[in-house]
């Protein structure tokens, strides 16, 4: 029975709704994002489930409509519960007029985003483009062709959700069913309060087996779209697989069935569904249904870190995420600053206030992989989305070290730069990807002993590897530029700072590939296989002792060393990334195709740099320094 | 040697002359003998430079070469090769291979940062560091020559005391009747590996009462009836010939046939026949002493042990075909003794100097309930654990080197500074 002061409340709520353009109250909104949901094989909240399911999609991790920008909870919640709004959402992006065009798209940019009610006149040419292009060799595809079949995939998934609870939302047809009385439709709600005794009429009475073999078809037609969403904690320890609506829905019919705790759940799906229009009821089920959910899950010793991770994606500095677009923007603002520094005269504040932002940047980037590893309980890198946070993290930790042994602002002022473009790189991969960054884990990598050590020490020999070739690409623009033309001792001091990163590399990366070996022989019982990951490795090894050696044999000099340093950049970047575009070997884990335009560009500027270093090295070769003090290094 | 003509313009000068003897007064260039120059070069950075750069390159090659190619096709061709003939557009150029360039690095490690460098305490790491890479090549040079590795494949239930290799062959020819396998006589074919089609094997023993005429040996093969296109060259046999196929890029796929001819005491064939790998049942042969089967099968090693698979068990992680585990429980026979052992990712069983490792399992689309097998690779590598001694002496030398060079570093920069 309702409180008094019930409709007042209500009222308040939707006209505050109606005043911001949302459709749920920001309590509602709260505790769906830490609703526990099985998905990808692990126990996530919901939130995560909205979050990469929305980037999916449309490539982006809000949903803006004409008069609101959504959470990806938000526009979840919409889809399941007022999925006509939801229709309406431009939701999936097209990237490409083919592909518009070949679904009778108007478009006027060549990407575009559009609802579901755009595509809904060209759903059957989609279908049919999809299963036609779903038979060509993958390696075949072209990228409409992927796109579509992307497409194709986005739009069924949207479908199963909007569809999710149609079977809370219906009603079914109860006529001459006894436990109903004289009611020939009834909600869910009362099927299930009325489930077991029907089920013992129907055994005891011939007559209500036609009406209840009605009903239990009719059910179980409505309910096959709700097989989407494991949302239901299974009961007993030896079931690992959570339920759908679906497949909880029989256990309603048991004898004991409406004490079981899935039934339970059950129920309170269906109170949620059938109040969507009452923004204070919806509300307090929710709070009902969380609390449950959680507890269940809690019970059974999953889902005990959802909190953690609501936490993780929800922190945010004014709306902008921290992790990590908060902490890049704080790299760029570092990097501004050096900027400034190199031409002001009031340098030592600048650089202070750079090291002082860069310090918290660097702080904050940590605090985003150790929270990623408490979340998980994994070491810090077991994806290829997680090299890069750690990768970046190391190179610029290694790059504020340089410059306490330096002290010339060249580290410093790259530190900034390789925090800002590595946090870019992660934010991009997240989006292109669209794929949960703390999955699950194939059998043979799930092991903590060699992702903590193999993975680490090789992900910082990458990270080493890197920040000498972006410190030698400062030496070449130094030189190109003619900057501290007179001051040797600068250049002097690149180069030094380049051999030390490199040793410290070669370190990390020798030992990071002989651990490699020894893991692969307790995996496949072989040392070494020659596999594409396994000879990144190797090639990265015996390009650090090439530069050392040569060092040391005194057939390179400071050019040599540095542009050495570019090439092997060039060499981490094949390993890192190179690699796994093959797609051969045992590794192939990484795979991913929206890496190679990016590994291109690299390519073409590194070379560029290469050129233009060795070109300057000719120069000062050729052309015998005049009285000036510029220095001649080979 | 060019460093010590010149040298070098930095720091590292002192190390390049480590352990080089000095010069008489008063002649630069003392006239050397043949050996010792070779030993210099031998321990030179040149040749340290350049080794490195031919395996960088190596290294690189094989790795492309294996998208189209596979990886066992990289190896043979780039990694096991004393010289490989790389094709840059349509020329063709000799590179060192990758058995020649480890070799070398070897003997270019020993001579000059093991023989001939400078020692010293300061000099102690880079020293350690060197010796465990020795260890590293030595060890893959002992599991290259003497390693064996293949496969044990087992349902539920099944028992073995052999591994099969994975790519070599052996012909096995059995008495049939009751005395079974144990008058079996194996003869391997280690003479047709380099796929000479055209040479031959004759064997006779003991254990048998004829002659075997082995030939036309294919590594990958189909037998097909005689048409309209077979090449003229073709050797007939009932028919039948056996056509040369693409070997594939996993060799555990090929399918090798030969042709055997049974030969009487005099040396004259009385039975011909082709044996396939993939023929469904044996050839049998009529002789005077019976009858004699003859197959292809894996080539096969004893295990000092039988091993019983009880139960193989493949975990998924929920609602998803991913694998979370595998793991065969198994029951390892050593005589009277029976040990239960569980055989699962990352957790070999290691007996009596051979490791099992839990590689696969099938079928791979087996319909809930179908019996599964279990394949397990095993190996037996003397030098098994040579890496990982060599990991730790590499570890140990890089951080006492890097670290002297760093408080050095250090050193000099507070001297620089007062």
């Amino acid at each position: 029975m309702r409180r008094p002061g019930y409709s007042v409340r209500a009222a308040l709520c939707g006209l505050a709704l109606l005043a911001v353009g949302a459709s749920w109250t920001p309590e509602t909104v709260d505790l769906f994002e830490g609703v526990p949901i099985q998905d990808g094989g692990r126990v996530k909240p919901l939130a995560t489930y909205a979050r990469f399911t929305l980037m999916r999609f449309s490539g982006a991790t809000k949903v803006r409509t004409a008069d609101a920008t959504l959470s990806p909870t938000e526009w979840l919640l919409d889809s399941l519960f007022k999925p006509d709004r939801a229709q309406g959402y431009k939701v999936f992006t097209v990237n490409s007029p083919e592909v518009m065009e070949a679904l009778g798209l108007p478009y006027e940019r060549k990407r575009d985003r559009y609802s579901y009610r755009d595509l809904l006149p060209g759903r059957a040419v989609l279908d049919e483009l999809g299963a036609r292009h779903a038979q060509t060799d993958p390696q075949l595809r072209s990228s409409s062709e992927i796109q579509i079949l992307r497409l194709a995939q986005n739009v069924r998934d949207f479908e199963e959700l909007i569809h999710a609870f149609d079977f809370a939302r219906a009603e079914y047809s109860t006529e001459g069913v006894t436990a109903f009385g004289e009611r020939s439709r009834s909600s869910l709600l009362e099927v299930l309060e009325h489930a077991p005794n029907v089920m013992t009429m129907g055994a005891m009475f011939e007559a209500e087996r036609e009406p209840l073999y009605r009903l239990l078809t009719e059910l179980d037609q409505i309910s096959a779209a709700a097989d989407s969403l494991a949302l239901i904690p299974p009961q007993g320890a030896e079931q690992t697989s959570w339920l759908t609506p679906a497949e909880a829905l029989p256990l309603a019919f048991l004898k004991d069935g409406a004490s079981l705790p899935p039934v339970q759940l059950m129920k309170m799906l269906g109170s949620l569904a059938q109040s969507v229009d009452d923004p204070v009821g919806f509300q307090t089920h929710a709070r009902e249904y969380a609390a449950a959910a959680g507890q269940l899950a809690r019970a059974r010793n999953e889902g005990t870190r959802i909190g953690l991770e609501v936490f993780y994606y929800d922190l945010n500095i004014a709306g902008i995420p921290l992790f990590y677009a908060g902490v890049r923007w704080l790299f760029i603002l570092a990097f501004l600053l050096v900027a400034l520094s190199w031409t002001s005269s009031r340098s030592r504040i600048l650089s202070a206030t750079v090291t002082a932002l860069l310090v918290l940047a660097t702080s904050l980037l940590v605090y985003g992989i150790v929270l990623r590893c408490l979340i998980r309980m994994r070491p810090p890198v077991t994806t290829l989305y997680e090299t890069i946070l750690f990768i970046t993290a190391v190179a610029v930790v290694v790059a504020l070290a340089a410059e306490w042994f330096t002290r010339r602002r060249v580290a410093l002022s790259l530190a900034p730069l390789l925090g800002a473009l590595g946090l870019f790189l992660a934010d991009k991969h997240e989006a292109i990807e669209a794929v949960d960054t703390m999955p699950t884990l194939m059998a043979v990598l799930d092991t903590n002993f060699w992702l903590s050590t193999h993975v680490t020490t090789i992900a910082i020999g990458y990270a080493a590897g890197l920040l000498a070739a972006g410190i030698a690409n400062v030496f070449v623009l130094a030189k190109l530029l003619g900057l501290r033309r007179n001051d040797p001792e600068f250049y002097e001091s690149i180069t030094r700072t380049v051999y030390g990163v490199v040793c410290f590399g070669l370190l990390f990366s020798t030992v990071g590939t002989v651990l490699g070996g020894i893991w692969a022989n307790e995996s496949w019982g072989r040392f070494w296989g020659w596999d594409p990951k396994e000879n990144g490795a190797l090639l990265i090894v015996l390009w650090g002792l090439l530069i050392v050696h040569a060092r040391l044999g005194g057939f390179i000099g400071a050019y040599g060393i540095n542009l050495a340093a570019v090439v092997g950049g060039m060499v981490v970047a094949f390993s890192w990334w190179g690699v796994n575009l093959l797609g051969v070997g045992l590794h192939s884990y990484g795979f991913t195709n929206s890496a190679f335009t990016g590994l291109v560009v690299f390519y073409g500027i590194q070379t560029m740099v290469l050129l233009a270093g060795f070109a300057a090295w000719l120069w000062e070769e050729l052309l015998p320094a005049p009285s000036s003090n510029l220095s001649k290094t080979n | 040697m060019k460093v010590m003509e010149t040298p070098a313009k930095n720091e590292a000068a002192s190390d390049i002359q480590a352990g080089t003897p000095p010069a008489e007064a008063g002649d630069p260039h003392p006239v050397l003998s043949l050996p010792v120059k070779a030993f210099r070069w031998m321990a030179s950075y040149h040749f340290s430079c350049l080794l490195l750069f031919f395996l960088f390159v190596l290294t690189l090659l094989g790795t492309l070469y294996q998208v189209n190619n596979g990886v066992y096709a990289a190896q043979e061709k780039y990694f096991e090769s004393v010289v490989v003939v790389q094709e840059f557009g349509v020329i063709p150029l000799p590179l060192p291979g990758g058995r020649l360039l480890l070799t070398l690095l070897f003997f270019n490690l020993l001579c000059g940062a093991i023989l001939r460098a400078r020692k010293g305490w300061s000099r102690i790491g880079i020293l350690t560091a060197h010796l465990g890479i020795l260890m590293l090549l030595a060890g893959s040079f002992i599991t290259y020559r003497y390693a064996q590795g293949g496969q044990m494949v087992l349902y539920e239930g099944q028992q073995s005391g052999y591994f099969e290799s994975r790519d070599e062959w052996e012909l096995a020819v059995t008495p049939l009747g009751d005395a079974g396998t144990a008058r079996q006589s194996v003869v391997a074919l280690p003479e047709f590996k380099d796929n000479h089609s055209d040479s031959s094997l004759l064997v006779s023993n003991d254990a048998l009462p004829f002659e075997l005429d082995v030939s036309g040996f294919l590594p990958n093969a189909t037998p097909q009836p005689k048409a309209a296109d077979t090449p003229p060259k073709a050797r007939m046999v009932d028919g039948y010939f056996l056509k040369p196929e693409e070997p594939s890029t996993d060799p555990g796929r090929d399918l090798p046939g030969l042709i055997v001819a049974v030969r009487d005491g005099e040396g004259n064939a009385f039975q011909e026949g082709i044996v396939w790998a993939g023929q469904k049942a044996p050839w049998a042969v009529e002789t005077r002493d019976g009858s004699w089967s003859f197959k292809l099968q894996r080539r096969r090693w004893p295990l000092p042990f039988t091993l019983v698979l009880n139960t193989f068990s493949r975990e998924l992680h929920p609602r998803t075909a991913m694998a979370k585990a595998y793991a065969s429980e198994v029951t390892r026979i050593d005589g009277g003794t029976r040990q239960a052992v569980r055989i699962s990712m990352n957790e070999p069983l290691r007996s009596n100097g051979y490791t099992l490792y839990q590689a696969s399992w099938g079928p791979q689309d087996a319909a809930p309930g179908t019996p599964l097998y279990s394949v397990l690779a095993v190996s037996r590598d003397p030098a098994e654990r040579f890496p990982l001694y060599a990991c730790i002496i590499v570890t140990c030398g890089l951080v006492l080197h890097f670290t002297i060079r760093l408080l050095g570093y250090l050193r000099q920069a507070g001297v620089r500074k007062s």
